[in-house]
């Protein structure tokens, strides 16, 4: 089996059911990994303070299937998973062998105004 | 006479009168709510800059000074059509006409990363006696 195949595999064992959507157009459900970036520094989890209220630092790392390109999705796409909105930050497309094998990305928790 | 306990409040309000602001979301500063995360709209932030006074006179209990209060105009990068610069003018003049600040300072605007929006400071300074609100215990 083919390593993007592979990865697509293990993404089901591992990952979370999420969708995409970019104006009116929704994705399919699939399989990615979202993890919270506290692992790599303690303090993002924390919302700080700001002059216009708080604002929070949730930020994803998101690991995707080869057959879903993120990078050709407008800067308004985002990621649904579990009720939850997340904006791309960044969007890298992941090669070997001249093949991509995976989408990676950074994500933002989408925090909505209270009286949304 | 500074009225030190509603002078934000004054400049809220005479911000918002204006018509300009009607998109425009005009509030106190450090408000404990949540900014969220895709702001479509600018925002002005209202707050307490610097207070400075001493005694008027000699054994008077009465204090005189500068009191300065920012206005913080936040425009979201995403927005491509509003202008901070454009809207701390608007901001000026509402504050300038009617509250007639001693004087007005415009910082450049700069990229706020946490925000992300750009970030235009204003700050109006205003001299005279001050008026700390409270009971005035001088009879007792």
């Amino acid at each position: 089996m083919n390593r993007e195949y592979k990865i697509k595999k293990s993404l089901k064992k591992v990952g979370r059911e999420i969708l995409l959507a970019d104006g009116e157009w929704t994705s399919a459900p699939f399989w990615a990994v979202l993890r919270h970036g506290y692992k790599k520094d303690r303090t993002n989890f924390e919302a700080e303070l700001t002059e216009i209220g708080f604002v929070s630092k949730d930020y994803f790392m998101y690991i995707g299937p080869f057959d879903h390109d993120i990078t050709a999705l407008s800067d308004n796409a985002i990621v649904l998973c579990d009720g939850v909105r997340y904006v791309f930050r960044k969007k890298e497309r992941v090669v070997f062998g001249g093949k991509t094998i995976f989408y990676f990305a950074i994500l933002k928790k989408v925090q909505e105004a209270e009286n949304d | 006479m500074i009225d030190c306990e509603s002078l934000i409040n004054d400049v809220l309000l005479c911000i918002k009168k204006s018509s300009f602001f009607g998109g425009i979301e005009v509030f106190e500063a450090y408000r404990r709510s949540v900014k969220p995360t895709l702001m479509k709209n600018a925002a002005v932030a209202v707050g307490l800059f610097e207070m400075s006074g001493e005694a008027i006179a000699l054994g008077e209990n009465s204090k005189a000074g500068e009191l300065k209060i920012f206005a913080d105009v936040f425009v979201p990068f995403i927005n491509k059509q509003l202008e901070g610069i454009e809207i701390a003018r608007a901001v000026c003049s509402a504050v300038a006409n009617s509250l007639k600040p001693s004087g007005i300072a415009l910082q450049a605007p700069y990229a706020d990363g946490k925000t992300e929006c750009m970030v235009t400071r204003l700050v109006f300074s205003f001299n005279d006696e001050f008026d700390l609100g409270g009971v005035d215990d001088e009879g007792i």
